[in-house]
């Protein structure tokens, strides 16, 4: 899994990020609370975004003020390709692994 | 256009606190975003629930590491820092000046503040510090009140017992006596102290302990006295021999204590026990309640109140003796309180106490020496600030306010005070040895380096950043983005300053060049006075002698050296009361001498004559008495009456003659009425021989007949003028320092001078170029810059010499014998700044005088 280890949340944000060309905080919000259907709150978000971007997975730069930001600038980040890299690894291997669960499995009641 | 929900404004606020500076704007704008979007989801109070719950969890944001951005506080106070050292570097020359400067003050600021916390540090040590105290009476008659510290046998025995409030108490005294030292015998002194001392003072043994203390002959030392004894360990059978007045005794070492500190009052080297002290003296002594010849200690209890213990001894006391019209009351003075107290003295064991006149003038020299180097630190830094407006002027464009200005000015006074501070304690380093002399200190290098070196140093370096610093960045920080940008300069208000600056330097340092002068004045003054009677050549040894057998064969032999011309033997000044018809009373000193004392010591005789060997009444019944006490008893022929003296077995002697006045102890005391006889009640204890030649070879001769006759005892002789000079040691300490502290002072000052001359010379470069082109001669050059500082310095001196007026004359009531002070002095003190001052405004004119106007004005 290369140099990093990476923690589930940090790896949901970083996909979410790379769904698009660039997001900001509340927009990874928004998309987490459409694909999970539970809310999160901001700072956790910007501290992942953080941990990532100094992992280098992520890279960050100053926007625009907006007024529905009540006229502060935001910072968008955008997804590396080690970002990419790292994230297509990891959802290579789980579906590997995944190919090897027995389907329909009657271990788990499931037909 | 849209409207926006503004999220809590408290919820905002507390945001803005606890978030970190460099992120404080995307969170602030990403939770304002996203309070917008869940009000037009789920509405208001869902909304606000969030935005609550998301400010508090930013708290998490300190766990992540920030790197320091561009306006942290940190990154300025780096760039100030830098931009401070460059400038330093810049100006080397007057940086190098101007720190050196204030390394000085700082320097002679620091030791005076060693010299007097030392001074104050006495006896505080102690572990019962707080709870020790000594007796003290006062003795008080219809016209005089008399405090002195000490007391007597039994009040240590019966205050103890009966006084409420009392823990321990302990006497203290001290004794003499001849050490043996392998086959030598050295006078030693020893200390005589109760066996609940050692509790008391909280005394450390480092071998064996003071046990009971109270069989008589057994002892305790320390450990110089063990080291010189060379006892190492105790196992009982250590013994030290010492001759007490004629008796050889010998003591059992029981233990050996560590030193005491040298900042302690009482410094025991062998402590023997009252038990002993006890035998050796008669029954009357220890009885008597105003025998006072020790020193009592007491351990109060905590809690107990000193005047509560006072009353009760004075009860005590009053109920045991009655004194009739004398008031008598006593006293407890605090352990801590008895090095700096000058009034209820130190002796019978208890060490010299401070001077207090010395740690006066050692204080006003550190602090005006530190003012002084403060304020030359300001008027320099001002001047040389403004060549730096447009640098303000440009951080202000980029939106510095003033207090950040103010803060670049004060952290660049801080690099230089932290600088000179360095400096200062290699400048301490070199005076040290100079000023442990004046001080009368053993200082080394360790003791700058003492408990308090740091809080000393942290405190200095504060308080110079503050004095130094504060003003000149006030003064920076004040002009606007304009004036300093046009290179214009506000003028009257910094000029006033700096101008009473100059001002009020060479008025501090008129008035320590004037104090230095006069107490030069009257050191030189006491050491040249005529004490009424020769000193020249006249050597005195010091050793009582009762035996008038004794006494005739000693001076028989020394009278054989051929150097010696003539000797005589006298007891020394004493003193008593006279009771005169009137029922008042006259404290009179009075001496037993010989025949050949006033012709030896050339005391003219006024009129009468002087005592005559042959005729025996004279060893009896006859007086010479002294202008003064003539003068006292009103009698205008006193020669052939009888006056009212009573002494052993004199009893209404007749007066032979008068001797003029000459003074009998130093010159800080009037000369006292003085009753000079033969009768040999009295042993003698001094005796004086005049020598014809200077010769050392002589000393050696007096020594072998001293040998001869006095044995073990050791031989100490002394000259008696440098006996005479050694009075006013204080005086010349006080001399010495003050000395050295004018001078420092005239050299800080002409430090401010020159900077302010130079920084007005720079100013005005041009000025002078274009009057040189029109044709002003050097001289006019001269005369159009010094003429206005010169009048500042005259203007410091006027304020100096009216205010050293004043306190010189109180230093001066101080003494019966005194100068007055004289303009002389004052005129002197003036002619040397003047002159000083002229010299530095000269050096600094130099450039400005003999310049190429081309140099300057070709630049526009």
């Amino acid at each position: 899994m290369g140099d990093f280890s990476i923690g589930s949340l940090e790896e949901t944000v970083l996909i979410i990020l790379l769904m698009r060309e660039e997001s900001h905080a509340v927009e990874v919000a928004k998309v987490y609370e459409k694909h999970f259907a539970q809310t999160i709150s901001i700072p956790a978000i910007h501290v992942v975004l953080k941990r990532l971007e100094k992992k280098g997975l992520v890279k960050s730069f100053m926007g625009e003020p907006t007024p529905e930001r009540g006229g502060k600038r935001k910072k968008i980040y955008q997804g590396t390709p080690s970002g990419y890299r790292l994230v297509s690894e990891i959802q290579e291997r789980r579906q590997q692994m995944w190919s090897e669960v027995p389907k329909p499995s009657f271990n788990y009641g499931i037909v | 256009m849209e409207s926006y929900k503004n999220p809590p404004s408290w919820a905002l606020r507390a945001l803005q606190r606890i978030c970190p500076s460099d992120l404080i704007e995307e969170v602030e704008g990403d939770l304002f975003e996203a309070y917008q979007w869940r009000v037009a989801e789920k509405g208001d109070f869902y909304a606000r629930r969030h935005y609550i719950s998301e400010v508090i969890r930013c708290l998490r944001y300190s766990k992540i590491k920030v790197q320091f951005t561009q306006n942290s506080s940190f990154m300025l106070l780096k760039n100030y820092l830098k931009t401070g050292f460059r400038f330093l570097w810049k100006t080397k020359g007057y940086s190098s000046l101007n720190i050196l400067g204030l390394a000085t003050g700082i320097a002679v600021c620091w030791l005076s503040y060693i010299f007097v916390s030392d001074e104050y540090s006495y006896d505080r040590f102690f572990e019962n510090a707080d709870q020790l105290y000594r007796i003290s009476a006062t003795m008080a008659s219809e016209d005089r009140e008399d405090s002195f510290a000490g007391s007597s046998y039994i009040m240590g025995e019966e205050f103890t017992d009966r006084v409420p409030g009392i823990k321990a108490s302990s006497r203290f005294k001290s004794g003499f006596g001849l050490l043996k030292v392998g086959q030598e015998t050295f006078a030693q002194s020893t200390r005589y102290a109760d066996p609940s001392f050692f509790e008391m003072f909280s005394i450390q043994f480092v071998q064996g302990n003071a046990g009971a203390f109270d069989s008589p002959n057994v002892t305790v030392i320390d450990e110089t006295t063990a080291a010189r004894l060379g006892i190492t360990d105790i196992d009982g059978s250590q013994e030290i021999e010492l001759t007490l007045g004629t008796e050889i005794t010998r003591f059992q070492v029981l233990g050996i204590f560590k030193d005491l500190p040298v900042n302690s009052s009482l410094r025991p080297r062998i402590i023997l026990p009252f038990v002993f002290w006890k035998t050796q003296v008669p029954e009357r002594r220890l009885t008597t309640w105003f025998d006072i010849n020790m020193n009592t200690f007491f351990q109060l209890e905590k809690g107990a109140s000193q005047e509560a213990v006072s009353k009760s001894m004075t009860d005590i006391l009053l109920a045991g003796q009655d004194f009739g019209e004398m008031k008598v009351a006593m006293g407890l003075q605090p352990l801590k309180e008895i090095h700096m107290d000058q009034e209820l003295g130190t002796g019978n064991g208890i060490g010299g106490s401070a001077d207090g006149q010395l740690v006066t003038t050692v204080t006003i020299i550190g602090i005006l020496c530190l003012i002084i180097a403060s304020l030359n630190y300001s008027n320099f830094a001002i001047g040389n600030y403004l060549t730096r407006l447009r640098e303000v002027a440009v951080r202000k464009v980029f939106g510095a306010q003033k207090k950040f200005v103010f803060q670049q000015f004060v952290s660049e006074t801080f690099i230089s005070v932290f600088i000179a501070l360095l400096v200062s304690i290699g400048i301490m380093a070199l005076i040290l040895p100079v000023f442990s002399e004046y001080a009368n200190k053993q200082y080394t290098v360790e003791t700058i380096f003492g408990s308090q070196f740091l809080m000393g140093g942290l405190g200095l370096l504060l308080v110079v950043t503050v004095l130094a610093g504060v003003y000149p960045a006030l003064v920076i920080s004040r002009y606007t983005i304009l004036s300093s940008l046009s290179g214009r300069e506000k003028k009257g208000g910094r000029n006033i300053f700096a101008k009473s600056l100059v001002v009020g330097q060479f008025a501090m340092a008129v008035f320590l060049i004037t104090g230095m002068l006069t107490i030069n004045k009257q050191l030189n003054y006491m050491l040249d006075f005529d004490l009424g009677y020769e000193d020249e050549n006249v050597v005195a040894l010091t050793f009582g002698i009762n035996d008038q057998n004794e006494i005739t064969k000693f001076k028989t032999e020394l009278l054989q050296i051929p150097a010696v011309e003539q000797v005589t033997m006298n007891s020394g000044y004493n003193g008593t009361n006279m009771n005169l018809d009137d029922n008042t009373s006259l404290d009179v000193d009075h001496i037993r001498v010989d025949p050949d004392f006033l012709s030896m010591l050339e005391i003219p005789i006024v009129k009468g004559r002087d005592f005559d060997k042959n005729l025996a009444s004279d060893f009896t019944q006859s007086v010479l008495i002294n202008e003064t006490l003539a003068k006292e008893l009103g009698m205008e022929d006193p020669v052939g009456q009888r006056i009212p003296f009573k002494y052993g077995d004199l009893d209404q002697p007749m007066v032979i003659g008068v001797v003029k006045d000459y003074h009998t102890a130093s010159l800080h005391s009037a000369i006292p009425p003085l009753v000079i006889y033969m009768s040999p009640e009295y042993l003698v204890y001094r005796h004086f021989l005049k020598l014809n030649t200077d010769n050392p070879e002589v000393i050696d001769q007096i020594e072998a007949v001293w040998k001869r006759n006095f044995g073990p005892n050791p031989f100490n002789f002394t000259f008696l003028k440098d006996v005479n000079e050694r009075q006013y040691e204080l005086e010349a300490n006080i001399k010495n320092m003050s000395q050295s502290g004018a001078l420092i002072a005239v050299v800080l000052s002409c430090l401010g001078l020159m900077g302010v001359v130079g920084i007005q010379v720079r100013r005005r470069l041009k000025e002078v170029s274009i009057r040189k082109v029109v044709g002003a001669a050097p001289g006019q050059i001269l005369a159009l810059f010094s003429l206005r500082f010169v009048g500042l310095v005259i203007l410091g001196f006027t304020i100096g010499i009216i205010v050293t007026f004043f306190f010189i004359n109180k230093w001066l009531e101080e003494y019966v014998n005194r100068i007055d002070f004289s303009w002389d002095i004052g005129g002197i003190a003036v002619l040397i700044t003047l002159l000083v001052s002229l010299a530095t405004i000269i050096s600094q004119l130099y450039k400005a005088m003999y310049l190429n106007p081309v140099t300057y004005l070709k630049e526009e």
